[in-house]
């Protein structure tokens, strides 16, 4: 593969990679806001966490810019967001589910990649 | 004493107890059963997703996160070229080994490995895909048609085979634009497993595999349909023979 294929190959894969990402982020963005509403049932696909890693997908471009020698930092960053993206994600849902009182039918996790649905508690507010 | 011959069954046995070979069977397919309703993963998924990342972890392990090597012919013959401080390895001190050498053959390096081992992990879903729903398939209490098992064997290999496709084509891409050993593996583990997950997501939000399924059942039942008539010809025209002969019979006697 020559390197103007494979850039062509890592842009078309950038491109993809965000828009999965932006899939993912949506979601939960979505998850959040009805839960904010304090919806009846807010349903949520627990791999969208997960379509938050393929955002990383762009940084490999950077290894066309970036010094040879700095190549394995860039690696380095990817493995670290491709791990930490999915959990952030995690994270926001699991702080704004606590604060409105929702449960979910199965544990938010990021190790399923099920639909799970959740209902608000009693007193919820909305914000 | 007359042996006695037991046909369709096999019977391992250990120190406490029996386990027949369906039984295994059943807990296999119960185990890939639950995996995939518990975490969404099936077990051959998880499988090839952990080979993957043992394939990253033992360059890493070898070579260090930033070492380098490429691959490069010599008269004929391929070498893997590694490049850095060979004191900071621990196995491979040299700088330059015969691809075929055992200590480097087994190292993920060059698109060349990557692609054979993108093709051996698809082969290896293919067996294990067909295995497993033949198993559950036969297994299974509902009256399932053949087409229900061919339509899941194909949207299982075809989600797999796109998944590792895209993950060599981005490994193979960055193997190009990098010397770092790791970076074609890392790029395919990553790019490998989003896409598994993504068509997962699609199949289960769109349907794909129930379409697959039913697109093959209308097929099958389109070219059942002209051979259920020849049947009823021939049924008619066998009827008419033995009517025709039960009056010869009748006439002559």
């Amino acid at each position: 593969m020559s390197r103007n294929v494979s850039i062509l190959v890592l842009t078309i894969f950038a491109l993809l990679g965000f828009w999965i990402a932006f899939w993912g982020f949506s979601d939960i963005r979505s998850a959040i806001g009805e839960m904010q509403m304090c919806r009846e049932k807010v349903i949520f696909d627990h791999s969208s966490f997960w379509f938050l890693s393929l955002a990383t997908l762009p940084l490999f471009l950077l290894l066309v810019i970036v010094p040879d020698r700095l190549h394995y930092v860039v690696l380095i960053l990817i493995v670290l967001a491709a791990v930490v993206l999915p959990f952030a994600g995690l994270f926001a849902l699991e702080a704004d589910a606590d604060g409105q009182g929702y449960t979910f039918a199965e544990p938010l996790t990021v190790w399923a990649l099920i639909e799970n649905s959740g209902v608000p508690a009693n007193d919820c507010v909305r914000r | 004493m007359a042996e006695q011959l037991v046909t369709g069954q096999q019977i391992f046995e250990t120190d406490t107890r029996s386990i027949t070979i369906d039984e295994v069977l059943m807990y296999v397919v119960e185990v890939n059963d639950r995996m995939a309703e518990e975490f969404g993963v099936d077990l051959t998924s998880a499988a090839a997703a952990a080979i993957d990342s043992t394939a990253a972890a033992t360059i890493v392990r070898k070579l260090g996160l930033s070492g380098r090597a490429y691959l490069k012919d010599v008269n004929g013959k391929t070498y893997v070229i590694l490049k850095g401080l060979a004191g900071k390895r621990a196995d491979l001190t040299g700088t330059r080994y015969l691809s075929t050498n055992p200590k480097v053959a087994k190292l993920a390096i060059g698109s060349k490995n990557l692609l054979k081992g993108a093709a051996r992990m698809t082969g290896i879903a293919i067996i294990a895909y067909s295995g497993l729903r033949v198993v559950e398939h036969l297994l299974s209490d509902g009256d399932q048609r053949l087409t229900q098992l061919f339509g899941t064997i194909a949207s299982d290999i075809v989600k797999f085979a796109i998944a590792a496709g895209a993950g060599f084509l981005v490994g193979a891409a960055v193997g190009t634009i990098t010397t770092i050993a790791a970076g074609p593996v890392i790029a395919a583990v990553i790019v490998g497993i989003g896409i598994s997950i993504l068509l997962d997501r699609v199949d289960r939000k769109y349907g794909l595999t129930e379409t697959l399924v039913r697109a093959i059942e209308d097929t099958v039942d389109s070219f059942e349909s002209p051979f259920r008539k020849l049947s009823r010809y021939i049924n008619a025209w066998e009827e008419h023979f033995v009517q025709q002969a039960i009056n010869n019979t009748m006439r002559f006697r």
